[in-house]
């Protein structure tokens, strides 16, 4: 669990984090988005207590990361990719760790293992590919069995194989109880991964609301219909709860009816249809929605 | 919750897992035994350079040298070689705290232990000792070697042969120490080398230019001059006594570590 309580973030005159007040809540994936500086990575290096709130407080199982006596166990974090010394190798970069926060050296191997690692242990960092960095960076993070698993961008430089070994994980942690906080740009990525959001656009908070939830106030699914008597069609499914909007001719994007309800009242009614459907809203378009006044880099603000 | 097999995991963060931590850090980087090595030999042979050409006036047969060597005495001639190591040794002390900045491994070295003065103290402690044994066998074999080729060295019973035998690796540390402190102040490996350097090398050369009135007065508090007592058979007036030079050595580093802590306290990491 971590509790933001108008957690802030000052960097001079530029309020990097603005009065955020967010519970993460464990047993889910909750995906943390927002633009380029929005404010992502600020937050979770309070979290961890590596940078100092200006205002408010961030707290990690009831307590201020520092103030507990076992913080590895308590969070495990993967903030950036590669604070690996290039120099060390994978195994020397866990013992270390494993020392200093007083875990059994046998973690290291289970989470080597549970890396897939296990065969590159003994080979200096300085030659890992991206990808296998980042799976050294969350076998640091789960290095303490921690309750709580913080993940900024894991899947940065990942392949297939690997973006699907972060989501089955990140589902899997949240599975056992955990609290899994995740960052990602990547919204078809957190549209499968969490199960709810927590949207920052220039240090404030936009959303915190279920995945789903977001994407239907992006829209709503809806049903695209082709056919050469549209407007007839129309004519036909209105009602209290549809919407029907055409952007061009002959098609149809029709809101609160299923597919099957269209297709029947099609056929009843005669109508030839030359396409039925189902749409999802997407996850990108209620985050550009969302966040259209808070992006931090907009592009018709580029110098010409 | 079991992410993974085996039984729940306890931990029990403590000054001997800090250690153990920063031990395991020091020795899984090449870096470190090639320094350590490098500074072993490379005082040893300079030694031998100084100690072999001794009787022709040193290296440049003009009885030149570096700085602070007499080639009156075999005993300062035979380690000579302290002026390469600490060069090395300082070195060092920098980049096992900046190279934490650089990678960003210090970020997990705080989530791991999120309070900041018993890490600096672990790190200090272990690179302490690896370089006081690394400097006192160094010293040593220097003087041993000193003591095969050149006539004349006094024995190690003889009257502050020991002190400046032993005398010396502690210098060599109160160095390294005064880099890790830079280091943690710095963060950067460039500014706290040539921070480092300009303490122990350059400021001791521009004293020299200030009026000999009162220039001396301020040498001699210059860590370098003030630690370096401690490897004088006999001091000047100049100077301080060795055992109090030492002190204020060590009290620089006290005070740069001391200053690294509060630094770290206030200052995001």
């Amino acid at each position: 669990m971590i509790e933001l309580r108008g957690l802030t973030k000052r960097y001079g005159e530029r309020l990097a984090v603005d009065d955020v007040t967010v519970t993460v809540r464990p047993g889910v994936v909750t995906g943390f988005l927002g633009p380029n500086g929005a404010g992502k990575s600020t937050t979770m290096r309070m979290v961890l207590g590596l940078d100092r709130p200006t205002a408010g407080s961030a707290l990690v199982n009831g307590k201020p990361y520092a103030e507990h006596r076992d913080p590895l166990r308590q969070v495990g974090a993967l903030l950036e990719a590669r604070a690996l010394h290039p120099g060390r190798t994978a195994r020397a970069h866990l013992q270390a760790l494993a020392a200093t926060a007083g875990l059994p050296s046998s973690r290291v191997d289970t989470v080597l293992e549970l890396a897939g690692l296990t065969a590159v242990a003994g080979k200096r960092v300085g030659g890992f590919s991206l990808g296998m960095g980042q799976r050294l960076g969350v076998a640091t993070a789960l290095l303490g069995d921690p309750a709580t698993v913080v993940l900024d961008e894991p899947v940065n430089g990942l392949d297939p194989d690997g973006v699907l070994w972060i989501r089955t994980l990140a589902r899997r942690l949240a599975a056992e109880g955990r609290t899994v906080f995740f960052s990602s740009h990547l919204m078809a990525e957190m549209a499968v991964t969490a199960d709810h959001l927590v949207v920052l656009g220039r240090g404030r908070l936009v959303a915190d609301v279920p995945t789903a939830e977001f994407l239907r106030r992006a829209g709503g699914d809806g049903v695209r219909v082709r056919s050469p008597r549209a407007a007839e069609l129309a004519a036909l499914l209105a009602g209290p709860d549809v919407t029907v909007e055409s952007a061009e001719t002959g098609v149809l994007l029709v809101r609160g009816v299923p597919a099957e309800v269209v297709g029947d009242r099609a056929a009843q009614a005669g109508i030839a249809l030359h396409e039925l459907t189902a749409v999802q809203a997407s996850l990108e378009e209620a985050f550009m929605a969302l966040t259209a006044d808070d992006r931090e880099y907009r592009t018709e603000e580029q110098p010409a | 919750m079991t992410t993974t097999q085996g039984a729940p995991v306890r931990t029990s963060s403590s000054a001997a897992g800090l250690l153990r931590g920063e031990w395991v850090k020091a020795r899984s980087l090449r870096s470190t035994w090639y320094v350590l090595g490098g500074s072993l030999v490379g005082m040893v042979l300079l030694g031998l350079l100084f100690t072999s050409t001794a009787d022709t006036g040193g290296p440049s047969g003009n009885g030149g040298g570096p700085p602070g060597v007499d080639f009156a005495q075999p005993l300062t001639l035979a380690l000579a070689g302290y002026n390469l190591a600490q060069l090395a040794l300082g070195v060092l002390g920098v980049l096992l705290v900046t190279g934490e900045y650089a990678s960003g491994t210090i970020r997990t070295t705080f989530a791991a232990a999120p309070r900041r003065w018993p890490v600096v103290a672990a790190k200090a402690a272990v690179l302490g000792a690896l370089v006081l044994v690394t400097a006192t066998v160094a010293a040593l074999v220097s003087y041993a070697v000193g003591s095969a080729v050149v006539d004349g060295m006094p024995g190690l019973g003889e009257d502050g042969v020991l002190r400046v035998v032993l005398g010396t690796a502690l210098y060599l540390t109160a160095i390294t120490l005064l880099g890790s402190a830079l280091g943690w102040l710095l963060r950067s490996t460039a500014g706290a080398v040539a921070t480092l350097f300009g303490f122990v090398f350059l400021l001791p050369v521009l004293g020299g230019l200030l009026p000999a009135d009162w220039g001396p007065d301020v040498v001699r508090w210059l860590p370098s001059s003030a630690g370096g007592s401690l490897l004088r058979l006999t001091t000047t007036a100049d100077q301080f006594a060795p055992w109090n030079g030492f002190a204020v050595l060590v009290g620089y580093v006290a005070l740069g570590l001391a200053a690294a802590v509060w630094r770290l306290r206030t200052r995001d990491a």
